[in-house]
């Protein structure tokens, strides 16, 4: 063969080769476009085709809603509420603060219930925030658990997985609340450690993470050798939970008046604007002397009150 | 030898493996990585349909417990799903209600930084009872996947090149290793076919000469019987004109004499009876005419001897042939008054007759010509034999003569002698020269 005769021989090969090149590059392109997914709606995407909207239901007296520290206390409060004749406050259960919050903006409750302070922003939104009640923040731990008490620093090191025992050598088990909680804001404002250690587990997924209060309270009672943040002020009767000491402190109504126990937070009622009609009868009577009694037969300490119910 | 590139082969067959060489490597380099992206984007898209449906469950417990409210409520499940991710690709969990609106409104900020970031979305709905009241979605950053993917690329690109590189290489080497062999073989044959005209062209003209030497053999056989025949014409001839010379002798001398010697005879009886009857007077004339009588007696046997040497040189019969020899050089020495030497060594065993023959009469008529017109005043001859040859040499230092000139016209003696050579198989040649004496070589085959 001469090279005169090669170009004829290699077009065969070169035109299978261009082909094979082409093929796997429409294949390649198909692959990867065809695997694209679904986009949402908040995106441009298709609505849901069926829709079933719950929160359209008709409602019936005051609506309130929110954090599940309040919801024992102000469950208790309407609960004590004077029959007047009308339906009477319907206290959901918990959805968070901040879910109370934003149900109060869409209008789908009357007053929301919080267990921290608004932010500048939710201020000025116009919501108005009234204190009635402050309540400790209870380190609770399962009745099995042998201590009695912890320090601050012993506080922090349990929850950082640095002490991983109890006393008598039986495992500690934690557990947290969603980022956010009031309760873990509060200690974790308090206590900067325990706020780096907090988000370091929460970011590591190192403990079992309970949404709600109630939650909470179950997880303590049926999980030996647990700790965890209580924030509903006191720990309901019959239940195989115990609160510690803090440094020496016992989460006391006296304690909390004083001042001496580290850990509490302040319960409020947040309605969008200064709150008006039922409403405001209702945050008026947990001002009241009688809400005050229902306030402290509760375990917390009354605050707010007519002239000082914005702060 | 012909370099590679002079066959072509290796460049032909590079040629055909570029192209596959770069398919190979489009597909090393491109299917694995592909697959990877593939696989990864759906392992991802499986972690986020998961992720998404776990969700879905925990917020339709809430929706359950929860009707009016449950969408308030994710607001914490999200925020603690958003710190904590389920899985490394997992970069965004959003909630959507009935309507397809965000139930997080703070992320409705946020969407421009959604829409720009290309994730991939999953979703599931969450149900309570038949009822769909909303969809969870699940952003899923395949970003580490395509990185996955590229490094992929770019290492199966690397091993893609190496691989098609020795499939490109190799077969090439190999086929110039051939094609340099495929040029030894193709030089070897060019020098084969060269040789092998050569040999032919060779081997034509061996055959053109042997041809040639064959025919030029064929003429000299066909001479050579040529010759025989005119010998054997010539032989006929020769002994029909010896027979009538012979005959013609005898009438003219034997028989002549014998008729005078006849006559002589009747004269001397009559001279006889004439005397007895007593005329003395007749005796002298009778005793002088017996005396004549016996005179021509004596001439006739000579004359009879003579011819008879000329049928066939009786001394040999009587004295041999070297002796012969001898005797007849003693003659010539005797007859011309010069020098003769003469050189006879014969084996022990007898020669033929033809042979001795021959021998005798070619020196008979070597001498016969000195005596005629040499002139010599030196002659040697010298006769030899061998176990296979008889080599007789005459010569003198004569006149000589022009060989050309004997060629054109022989004489009768020098054909003579070739002539008796030849019939034995043997040859005969003269050398001479006007002033430089002649020399006679014969050589006579003995087998």
């Amino acid at each position: 063969m001469t090279g005169a005769e090669s170009p004829p021989t290699v077009r065969g090969p070169a035109l299978a080769a261009c082909a094979t090149l082409v093929v796997m590059g429409t294949i390649a392109w198909g692959v990867i476009h065809s695997d694209d997914g679904p986009v949402p709606p908040f995106l441009g995407g298709p609505k849901p085709e069926v829709t079933t909207t719950l929160d359209e239901a008709p409602r019936y007296g005051l609506q309130l809603a929110g954090s599940g520290s309040n919801v024992p206390l102000t469950s208790a409060l309407a609960a004590a509420l004077p029959d007047t004749g009308r339906p009477r406050p319907f206290v959901h259960p918990s959805i968070g603060s901040r879910g109370g919050l934003r149900a109060l903006l869409d209008g789908t409750i009357d007053l929301a219930l919080v267990s921290r302070s608004l932010s500048p922003t939710e201020r000025e939104l116009g919501l108005v925030e009234t204190p009635y009640a402050r309540v400790p923040i209870i380190v609770a731990v399962h009745e099995g658990v042998p201590d009695d008490e912890l320090s601050v620093a012993e506080l922090v090191a349990i929850f950082s997985g640095e002490r991983t025992a109890w006393s008598d050598g039986s495992p500690i088990a934690v557990l947290q609340r969603e980022p956010g909680d009031s309760s873990h804001r509060v200690v974790s404002t308090s206590v900067p450690a325990f706020a780096e250690a907090n988000e370091a587990a929460w970011e590591q997924a190192k403990y079992r993470v309970l949404y709600h209060d109630d939650d909470m309270r179950d997880a303590l009672a049926a999980t030996e050798g647990a700790i965890g943040l209580f924030g509903q002020g006191r720990i309901p009767p019959g239940m195989p939970i115990r609160a510690l000491r803090i440094e020496g402190v016992a989460p006391t109504l006296d304690a909390i008046a004083d001042e001496a126990y580290l850990f509490t937070k302040d319960l409020s009622f947040v309605s969008a604007g200064p709150p008006t009609g039922a409403a405001l009868a209702f945050v008026e009577f947990a001002h009241s002397a009688s809400g005050r009694e229902v306030v402290r037969a509760y375990g917390a300490l009354p605050i707010g009150g007519r002239g000082a119910a914005v702060r | 030898m012909p370099r590679s590139a002079d066959l072509g082969l290796r460049r032909d067959l590079g040629a055909r493996l570029g192209p596959l060489a770069l398919v190979l490597v489009v597909v090393i380099a491109v299917s694995a990585p592909l697959a990877v992206f593939v696989l990864g984007r759906r392992a991802v898209r499986l972690e986020s349909r998961a992720a998404a449906r776990q969700v879905a469950q925990m917020i339709r417990r809430d929706a359950e417990a929860r009707p009016r409210l449950w969408k308030y409520d994710t607001l914490k499940l999200l925020a603690h799903m958003r710190t904590y991710r389920p899985h490394e690709h997992i970069e965004r969990i959003e909630v959507v209600d009935a309507r397809g609106d965000l139930v997080d409104h703070g992320s409705e900020q946020e969407l421009p930084e959604l829409a720009a970031r290309d994730l991939l979305w999953e979703r599931a709905p969450i149900k309570v009872g038949d009822a769909t009241i909303g969809e969870v979605w699940v952003g899923a950053d395949t970003h580490g996947v395509q990185a996955g993917a590229l490094r992929m690329f770019g290492l199966f690109a690397l091993l893609g090149s190496v691989l098609a590189g020795l499939m490109y290489a190799l077969p090439r080497r190999a086929m110039g290793q051939a094609e340099l062999r495929i040029g030894g073989l193709v030089k070897r044959l060019k020098t084969s076919q060269a040789a092998l005209a050569e040999a032919a062209g060779s081997l034509e003209q061996q055959v053109e000469a042997r041809s040639s030497e064959l025919s030029r053999a064929l003429r000299d056989l066909q001479d050579k019987e040529q010759r025989v025949r005119e010998l054997s014409t010539r032989a006929v001839s020769m002994q029909e004109a010896e027979r009538r010379a012979i005959a013609r002798e005898l009438h003219d001398s034997a028989g002549q004499a014998l008729t005078a010697i006849r006559i002589h005879l009747q004269l001397i009886e009559d001279l006889v009876r004439r005397a007895r009857a007593g005329d003395e007077s007749v005796v002298p004339k009778a005793e002088e005419l017996a005396a004549r009588t016996a005179t021509m007696v004596d001439e006739t046997l000579e004359e009879i001897r003579r011819a008879v040497n000329t049928l066939g040189p009786a001394v040999l019969d009587d004295v041999g042939l070297e002796k012969a020899v001898r005797r007849a050089c003693e003659d010539l020495a005797d007859s011309l008054g010069i020098e003769v030497e003469c050189s006879v060594r014969l084996r022990d065993a007898t020669l033929a007759p033809a042979i001795e023959t021959t021998c005798y009469r070619v020196v008979q008529e070597a001498m016969t010509n000195i005596t005629r017109h040499a002139e010599a005043s030196h002659v040697v001859v010298e006769l030899v034999a061998t176990d296979a040859e008889v080599r007789i040499e005459v010569r003198d230092d004569g006149r000589g003569f022009d060989p050309s000139a004997e060629r054109t016209r022989p004489s009768r003696g020098v054909v003579g002698m070739r002539e008796r050579a030849e019939l034995l198989g043997g040859r005969l040649d003269m050398d001479s020269s006007p002033g430089e004496g002649t020399t006679v070589r014969a050589v006579l085959p003995l087998s």
